[in-house]
């Protein structure tokens, strides 16, 4: 018989957390929410009294990070150069100029209000000139840069939540799709991860079984908003500066760490089922499926290993 | 005895002989002959005429065949 996991389910970063440890106590579950908290407090754009917000209104001076935002703003710049710009921190202007304003509970499906955007498609790409001193922790931001850490914060929390458990622990953390299996699960033989299917949501279009690895899902299907006819989503592509007109609907990689896998799952979605996946296909330890708008389900070579 | 057990042998020994000459023939008509040295540039031009995209993947080869979940994924 195996023991049930310690559980908690909290509300974090606009979603909702579950944790569940294998032969863990409460302490523990607590403390991964008091860590989600303070890294909300750190990089949430929402809250004018955050970090991120106080980086972000510094520019172009240098600003002096806490270690967490340091940190967090460094990995965002290190998998922009890794996808040479496909994944970019700095399209934050683009993302509000679509609507996208304020938390997505505030905006509903009405939308914001679109606003020209003050980066034009083709601007030369701003994470480029972000500059990090690793001596003194100090970000500068160009001119006109902001940065939003909304997707790849929660992958970065769920891994560093993982990591406060220990190089041995046996737990699961799901900050609102985006996840990290850790352990041989409760029953010892994996974690078995439902993948929602964007066309019955309540059905899983696959189950994947999974351990020490990361999952995460990217899709407009949830975040997108209209204003007048036009049609809005979350997912910028920061070769246009607008939402992707991509021809998935939605993307779930399996990958090393939740931080990769949400990364290269928004990746993949703005490329496209061609470019996205044979991408998908270069990452050692990344394998995805995802679902065209068509209805086709597609997947890269190593991916059915992962299937239940 | 000695006969009876030879004969056992003989017949095993015949049996083996005829089911790998049978494997070999299913192998040899299952499979089709690689393509001719000549025919290797056109699939090549075709395959990289064709884009890039991943495995195709029929509903059933993903349909699941445990219920157990101990948590799902979605768009976030």
């Amino acid at each position: 018989m195996s023991p049930d996991p310690t559980t908690r389910t909290f509300p974090a970063m606009g979603g909702t957390v579950d944790v569940q440890i294998v032969r863990g106590d409460a302490a523990g579950a607590r403390a991964i929410e008091a860590l989600f908290a303070s890294h909300e407090r750190a990089m949430s754009r929402f809250d004018p009294e955050s970090e991120l917000c106080a980086l972000n209104a510094a520019a172009p001076a240098p600003f002096h990070a806490s270690p967490l935002l340091f940190d967090a703003v460094s990995e965002a710049v290190g998998w922009a150069c890794i996808t040479e710009g496909i994944f970019d921190p700095t399209v934050l202007d683009a993302l509000e100029a679509s609507g996208y304003d304020r938390s997505f509970e505030q905006i509903g499906p009405r939308g914001g209000v679109a606003v020209a955007s003050r980066a034009p498609a083709g601007t030369p790409q701003l994470w480029r000139q972000i500059a990090l001193d690793y001596d003194h922790e100090t970000i500068t931001l160009p001119v006109d840069a902001r940065i939003d850490l909304g997707g790849i914060g929660k992958g970065y929390t769920v891994d560093r939540a993982i990591a406060s458990l220990g190089s041995h622990a046996n737990a699961m953390v799901n900050a609102s799709g985006d996840l990290y299996a850790a352990g041989d699960g409760p029953d010892g033989d994996g974690w078995y991860v439902g993948v929602q299917d964007p066309f019955l949501p309540e059905q899983d279009l696959v189950v994947l079984n999974v351990n020490d690895r990361g999952v995460a899902t990217s899709g407009s299907s949830k975040r997108h908003w209209n204003i007048g006819d036009t049609r809005y989503h979350h997912l910028i592509d920061p070769r246009e500066h607008a939402s992707s007109a991509s021809d998935l609907l939605t993307v779930t990689v399996v990958g090393l760490t939740a931080t990769q896998a949400d990364v290269l799952a928004k990746c993949a979605f703005l490329l496209g089922s061609a470019a996205g996946i044979t991408m998908i296909e270069r990452f050692d330890g990344a394998e995805c499926i995802a679902v065209t708008a068509r209805g086709e389900t597609l997947a890269t070579s190593g991916m059915a290993e992962y299937f239940a | 005895m000695n006969l009876k057990k030879n004969l056992a042998a003989k017949v095993g020994a015949a049996v083996a002989g005829i089911a790998a000459l049978l494997g070999t023939w299913a192998l040899v008509h299952t499979n089709p002959p690689p393509p001719a040295a000549a025919d290797a540039p056109a699939a090549a031009a075709a395959a990289s005429a064709t884009p890039a995209r991943g495995k195709r993947v029929a509903a059933a080869a993903v349909a699941p065949v445990t219920r157990k979940r101990h948590t799902r994924t979605h768009v976030s």
